[in-house]
């Protein structure tokens, strides 16, 4: 067995060296925030269990996307650093707009969005250039014990597509 | 580069075959099942880690099979030493040189469900001193080392909520599966005739009806949806469904939800099955 685990990363990796290496770089650091800049409108909205032995995720899109309501819609503008909400069906976790900022200009992980009252913090599902044309972030709903243990009952994944391409 | 892929495929249903050396049943797993798993010495393959149990029970077929396991932990019990293995973990023999033993995972390796059904299972099958017959087989008194892959079960009971754990401004969904519906007047429910009775809990003693039973099965937003193969479903963000209806009064700390089916002109003889899914407890 032994044996055969050495002769299968031998090859993984003489496949892997086939692989053409990375050229450029990741771009300037404005163009992520230009890659946000404009209008997003959502298109799905998922639950994961991340309890669940096999994180089961179920797709509750249809809160989201009612046929004749108009969806939730995201403004960001990359000069003021702003953001608006046009609300629609579905729980709003956006709050009504504020500002908003990557937790690192030049490689963002997270995406914030303050609001008057609260913090949001959401995981972005790639770093979203002037060319995309698709945004997904992920918002854990989780609770604090009274021993300050964190437990995290949901990841909700939003999709939203760009309105103004 | 498509030999690379061929032999890749072949290296891979080579492990596959392998596996089937060790098992377990019942497959799919239920997070609180007991298990029992077996190992299969004429599937494993001598020689390949220095290993010559499967000649060793050939010549010796009455001689006791232990089980050895690290994986998803070490054994509660312990294995033992290799020259000695523990009493606890002997397997029962079910076949020719086909072993088995029934234990409760989460119980057997003091680990939660979601890390038994991470890492699986990892074990081989040994005689009670891994050194026996030292100098007569060409390998050690055991197999080679086996892992058991875990497929969990997802819930199938009459009564699901998902997710496992919430908040009451989570979204949760409540699955009712009327196939295993053990009420004859309840069974067989057509996709218009299934309700949901709703309570709020904060104590045994302060609770709220979302609406009384009667006019539950009038409310649409009780309704259950069909989803196929006799299953209904509803989901709801308990705090926001309690609230818009201004049934709870300021202050009021939902602990529980409680609930149970409900079918139009249907009225329970001998009191409801309530059924109760407790909310994480915040700061």
């Amino acid at each position: 067995m032994k044996k055969i685990f050495i002769l299968a990363t031998a090859i993984a990796m003489t496949v892997a060296a086939c692989k053409p290496e990375l050229k450029g770089d990741l771009g300037d650091p404005a163009n992520k925030l230009e890659g946000m800049a404009g209008t997003w409108e959502i298109t799905s909205f998922k639950q994961q269990d991340p309890n669940n032995p096999i994180r089961e995720e179920r797709d509750l899109s249809e809160f989201y996307i009612i046929d004749g309501l108009a969806p939730y819609r995201l403004s960001f503008n990359k000069d003021s650093m702003t953001y608006s909400v046009a609300a629609g069906p579905g729980k709003n976790y956006f709050g009504t707009g504020g500002h908003w900022a990557f937790d690192n200009p030049n490689y963002p992980t997270y995406l914030y969005l303050y609001t008057a009252t609260d913090t949001l913090q959401t995981l972005l599902g790639s770093v979203v250039r002037p060319s995309d044309s698709q945004l997904n972030i992920q918002l854990e709903n989780y609770c604090e014990g009274a021993d300050g243990s964190r437990t995290t009952t949901a990841i909700y994944t939003f999709t939203f597509n760009r309105l103004n391409p | 580069m498509k030999k690379i892929f061929t032999l890749i495929t072949a290296l891979t249903m080579s492990i596959a075959a392998f596996s089937q050396a060790a098992y377990i049943q019942p497959s799919p797993t239920g997070k609180n099942d007991t298990i029992t798993l077996y190992i299969n010495v004429a599937q494993t393959t001598d020689g390949v880690q220095n290993n010559a149990l499967s000649a060793m029970l050939t010549d010796h077929p009455e001689d006791t099979v232990y089980l050895w396991t690290w994986q998803p932990a070490g054994p509660v019990v312990g294995n033992g030493d290799w020259t000695n293995s523990n009493n606890a973990m002997a397997m029962t023999k079910v076949g020719e040189k086909l072993y088995s033993m029934r234990f409760k995972p989460t119980s057997f390796y003091n680990v939660d469900a979601t890390t038994f059904f991470t890492n699986g299972i990892s074990c081989l099958a040994k005689l009670k001193s891994g050194n026996a017959y030292q100098g007569e087989y060409n390998g050690e008194a055991k197999s080679e080392d086996l892992h058991i892959n875990i497929v969990p079960k997802l819930c199938d009971e009459l009564y699901c909520v998902f997710p496992e754990i919430a908040k009451t401004d989570d979204y949760v969904s409540i699955t009712y599966d009327n196939v295993q519906e053990t009420n004859v007047d309840l069974q067989n429910l057509g996709e218009d005739e299934c309700y949901l009775f709703l309570r709020a809990e904060q104590s045994t003693f302060v609770a709220y009806n979302y609406a009384e039973p009667a006019v539950a099965t009038t409310l649409p937003q009780l309704k259950m949806k069909s989803i196929g193969d006799g299953k209904f479903r509803i989901t709801i963000i308990p705090s926001d469904f309690f609230n818009e209806a201004g049934v709870l009064p300021d202050g009021f700390d939902m602990k529980k939800l409680k609930f149970y089916v409900l079918k139009p002109g249907y009225v329970y003889q001998t009191g409801a099955p309530y059924q109760s899914y407790s909310f994480v407890s915040c700061q």
